[in-house]
């Protein structure tokens, strides 16, 4: 890894760790509260925790990415340097990555610990975890895609809020009224990541959850080509 | 290897509907320092982003130590050290970890360099970016900018903000450390005074254009202000070059690009003015000040002073 990366891999550690440490928390808590606790089954306790940290944590993270630098003025600084902006944009997104995967990997690992085998299987809750990775990933890169011009955290965050909330919209509208038509189209929106991988041993075969994974992946690239053609350009007039 | 560090010709650019940039052209020799000047939004900021492939022009050519902006950015930014004008940097960082962030980045970074100018500028190493004060930030710029040794220094009104003390000092050190040593300065700035001293060459950015670009020498003896009578004014007509013209009772002040040429012209006409030496402000004040619209062969405005 060449030294300007590792550089930039140092600064976004320094700027987004403590919410990595602040994800890591309170999932792996949620997690362990609820299997200890027993009201609901232990698979119900980890897809909770799963579903409420692949949607929440992407919009925690995007919010300290890039908006807070375009604010403050220091993304100039950044995209002066001699690295192309891209790459730039890459370090932040796997950081980024981190702060939301880290925390799912947690609770995963609280959930193989202290429920392994009671009432699911190891693998069962391993797939569950992976596919609240997926989904985060792919919230992630569309969130950073919809909110890279924006300046300061709150606007980046209602920009990962709204994201999430068309996400809503679009499944109830689907499922009202499309379903029975386009059915086989449900596999390019992100919430039937949920879909495939929770349901993997009883209806998906692993055929199917590969080409979820390759098409979901595939729009994420797409939308972080298009997040990155428009990252360094400047927002405003400049004299 | 071309004898420009810096070669620009008929270079455009607009944002949106507004036009910032307008066919504007210039050279900058090796080893020289030159000063470009203009008003703020005049289109210097502008102008040091495309040299530095941060912006695309819609229009023209560029050439930075040999190397197209649009081709080489990564490599002329390898090579320019570049103060960008209100820089912000990043402010959890302590100094010492911001020298350490940016050093990575340049194949030729000199940490020997870095540690003698952080202790000349007495930059206090363990103290936050967002503590440092306007003048301990500019300076850490300054450092950040010239520690890999580069050919060419960009300094994008690096003065401003700071008080008068802070900028003479600034000034000293950029002069200190850059004069003689080969490095070519491109100085972007409006405040003309600090300019003065250290400038080689200097080409005045007016709405987009070029108005004027000569070494600063020549400027300071072309440009002149002649005093003649009105009603001998008003009988010769526009003299050649006029920049700006005032009224002063029965007298009028004029400023012209070329003196000599104004004076030959009066002299046919019997007349010897009074001709008065003019300061960079004074010179700057009437290339930018003295026309409408910017136009650089207009007709200048007559004002009337009691």
């Amino acid at each position: 890894m060449g030294k300007p990366i590792r550089s930039l891999l140092w600064k976004e550690w320094h700027e987004q760790r403590w919410k990595l440490a602040f994800g890591c928390v309170i999932l792996m808590s949620l997690t362990a509260i609820g299997l200890q606790t027993r009201i609901v089954p232990d698979f119900a306790v980890v897809m909770l925790s799963v579903a409420i940290g692949s949607s929440v944590l992407p919009i925690f993270a995007v919010m300290g990415l890039v908006a807070p630098e375009r604010a403050e003025g220091s993304l100039h600084a950044l995209l002066a340097l001699p690295i192309r902006p891209w790459i730039v944009l890459v370090v932040k997104t796997a950081m980024g990555f981190l702060v939301c995967a880290a925390p799912i990997l947690g609770a995963a690992f609280v959930a193989c610990l202290w429920a392994g085998g009671r009432e699911e299987t190891v693998p069962r809750m391993l797939v569950g975890c992976a596919g609240g990775i997926l989904f985060a990933l792919c919230a992630l890169v569309w969130m950073l895609a919809f909110g890279i011009r924006q300046r300061g955290e709150a606007r980046a965050a209602l920009v990962g809020i709204a994201v999430i909330a068309v996400w809503f919209l679009t499944t109830v509208i689907y499922g009202m009224f499309f379903e029975n038509t386009i059915g086989e189209f449900w596999i390019v929106h992100p919430f039937s990541i949920f879909e495939y991988f929770w349901d993997a041993f009883e209806h998906y075969e692993a055929r199917q959850i590969l080409s979820l994974v390759a098409l979901q992946v595939a729009e994420a690239a797409l939308l972080f080509a298009w997040a990155a053609a428009r990252f360094s350009k400047p927002g405003r007039t400049l004299a | 290897m071309s004898d420009a560090a810096i070669e620009i010709s008929s270079l455009a650019k607009s944002f949106g509907s507004k036009a910032v940039l307008e066919d504007v052209s210039f050279k900058v020799p090796r080893g020289k320092t030159f000063a470009f000047l203009g008003r703020n939004g005049a289109g210097k900021t502008t102008t040091i982003l495309t040299l530095l492939g941060l912006l695309r022009p819609d229009a023209g050519r560029i050439s930075v130590l040999g190397l197209e902006p649009k081709k080489d950015a990564m490599e002329i930014r390898r090579r320019v050290g570049y103060l960008a004008e209100n820089q912000v940097m990043f402010g959890w960082m302590r100094v010492s970890q911001m020298i350490s962030f940016i050093a990575p980045f340049y194949p030729t970074w000199d940490a020997a360099l870095a540690r003698r100018l952080a202790e000349r500028f007495e930059l206090p190493k363990k103290t936050r970016v967002r503590n440092l004060s306007k003048g301990e930030n500019r300076r850490l710029g300054l450092l950040l900018a010239l520690a890999h040794r580069p050919e060419l220094a960009i300094l994008d009104d690096p003065t401003l903000g700071l008080d008068p003390i802070m900028r003479k000092e600034f000034l000293r050190d950029v002069v200190e450390h850059l004069q003689g040593s080969g490095v070519t300065v491109f100085f972007s700035s409006h405040l003309l005074y600090e300019i003065e001293p250290v400038a080689d060459i200097v080409a005045v950015l007016d709405r987009g254009r070029i108005v004027r670009q000569s070494p600063t020498e020549d400027l300071r003896e072309q440009v002149k202000q002649l005093i003649l009578p009105s009603e001998t004014y008003d009988v010769l007509g526009r003299l050649p070059g006029t920049l700006d013209v005032k009224r002063r009772g029965n007298r009028v002040a004029v400023v012209v690009e070329d003196a000599e040429a104004a004076v030959a012209k009066t002299a046919e006409a019997g007349v010897q003015p009074e001709v008065i030496d003019l300061n960079l402000d004074e010179i700057f004040e009437a290339y930018v000040a003295g026309r409408p619209n910017g136009q650089a062969d207009s007709e200048p405005v007559v004002e009337r002073v009691a």
